[in-house]
């Protein structure tokens, strides 16, 4: 009697450990799932900003053709995020193309004629658009992020997590110069 | 030296009903951390700044609005929301509240409000700041098609701003609504100058009347649908109007629309 005791002992607790797994490894995988979802409501977000570009460039070309420099730097750093492979590498490219784009906006400030433009007012409407959704899809990234990282470093949790060989992952952060400049004031 | 013979009768005394309260205390701390992990996930959206009521689709803070034009308002959009399960609103506030920004605000305020039915996210809100002189329109997820950020930039400054410069401020929110509303819905646009040529409107005689026609089929239809279907009010099996109390033509109750910071800003 006392044998089976003990038997029982060691399945229950081996059933927790093994509950206990799973119920983490899930946590874990669907947490995973949701990072990826908002990461690529980051990238249609850069998608659709480069998308833009060329109609934007062109429409401001119309009107100040000769600021030859900042129409070189967007094209670049639009290239440059186009052809960007993986989380940090576009996260780069993408604060790059912001401060390009800053720029440009800034320019546009000397051309009146330019800002009274019906079409490049709607350009200028989707672009800042794009803008701010790109802004709350980077906030509900780093949200879920955030989440999964402390998740993955607490206790219990821990243990699975380097069973699964899971890392800590990377926020995006933007730099506060390419923060700043974007704001278009009406 | 007191307390030895103490700690030992201690440890000693649970140790009669044995194993079972070894196998107890190793599932309550599993529980603990089960739970734990269920209360460490508070959403940083949920804690809203405003702590605002949205039990009507005008909330007007800041009384921008006479009694009888709110009412009218109103109706506009509860109307709207009957036919076309599209629900817009629109929040006048005083002001911005420190340390955000308006497309912030606004976007908490939309999601806090739940505009719109879940799953076609087809909400929008018309956010005011009297003081601030700031304007936002906010476009849930599911009509960002419809109306661009162009085109929601385009009723900011070619209806809001010129009309709320002359203080004419339900007749802009008016007009505005009836043009976001088009968007949506053409049977709702309306016969505007300035916009589009409302050339349509002549030869429109029997198109419109289509157009009514098939208003009513898509209706009706989702009148049978919300009898039969997934209901999503709790009295499901009353005739549409009847789901309002009496005596308050609104009523707005939020469908658990979804926003992802589209739209546009401005102001005048």
């Amino acid at each position: 009697m006392p044998k089976n005791k003990g038997l029982y002992i060691v399945l229950g607790i081996i059933l927790l450990l093994v509950l206990g797994y799973v119920y983490y490894y899930n946590s874990f995988i669907s947490l995973e799932e949701e990072i990826n979802g908002k990461w690529a409501e980051i990238e249609n977000n850069l998608q659709r900003r480069a998308d833009l570009i060329p109609n934007l460039v062109a429409t401001v070309k119309g009107y100040a053709g000769h600021e030859e420099a900042i129409f070189t730097e967007i094209a670049e750093a639009r290239s440059r995020l186009l052809g960007a492979q993986g989380v940090a590498d576009k996260i780069q490219a993408s604060s790059a193309m912001e401060s390009a784009l800053g720029r440009l906006l800034a320019v546009v400030e000397a051309y009146p004629q330019l800002k009274a433009d019906q079409r490049f007012a709607e350009l200028q409407d989707e672009l800042v658009g794009t803008e701010n959704r790109l802004s709350v899809a980077r906030l509900r990234y780093n949200e879920v992020v955030k989440t999964y990282n402390a998740r993955i470093r607490r206790l219990p949790a821990r243990i699975v997590a380097g069973m699964m060989g899971l890392e800590a992952k990377e926020y995006f952060q933007i730099e506060e110069t390419a923060r700043e400049v974007p704001r278009v004031e009406f | 030296m007191k307390d030895r013979p103490a700690r030992k009768s201690l440890t000693l005394s649970p140790a009669g009903s044995g194993p079972s309260f070894f196998i107890a205390a190793v599932f309550l701390l599993f529980l603990f951390f089960l739970l734990r992990a269920a209360f460490l996930l508070p959403p940083a959206w949920a804690q809203d700044p405003a702590a605002l009521r949205f039990d009507d689709y005008v909330l007007d803070q800041a009384g921008l609005l006479r009694p009888e034009e709110k009412k009218e308002l109103v109706s506009l959009l509860a109307d709207f929301d009957q036919k076309t399960t599209n629900q817009f609103l629109v929040v006048i506030l005083p002001s911005l509240p420190p340390a955000t920004s308006l497309e912030l605000y606004s976007l908490e305020l939309a999601e806090a409000a739940k505009a719109g039915r879940a799953g076609k996210d087809n909400g929008l809100l018309l956010l005011i700041l009297k003081d601030d002189r700031k304007i936002r329109i906010e476009v849930g997820t599911g009509l960002e098609e419809k109306i661009t950020d162009g085109r929601a930039g385009r009723v900011i400054r070619e209806i809001l701003a010129p009309a709320f410069q002359q203080d004419e401020y339900y007749q802009g929110i008016k007009a505005a609504m009836h043009s976001l509303m088009g968007w949506v819905d053409p049977s709702y646009a309306p016969a505007r100058a300035g916009d589009d040529p409302p050339e349509e409107d002549e030869e429109g005689f029997p198109f419109f009347t289509l157009l009514l026609l098939v208003l009513f089929i898509v209706l009706f239809s989702r009148f049978n649908q919300r009898r039969f279907g997934r209901g999503y009010t709790s009295t499901t099996f009353g005739p549409v109007i009847s789901r309002r109390p009496p005596g308050r033509s609104g009523g707005f109750r939020g469908g658990g629309g979804g926003f992802r910071g589209g739209g546009a800003s401005g102001g005048w």
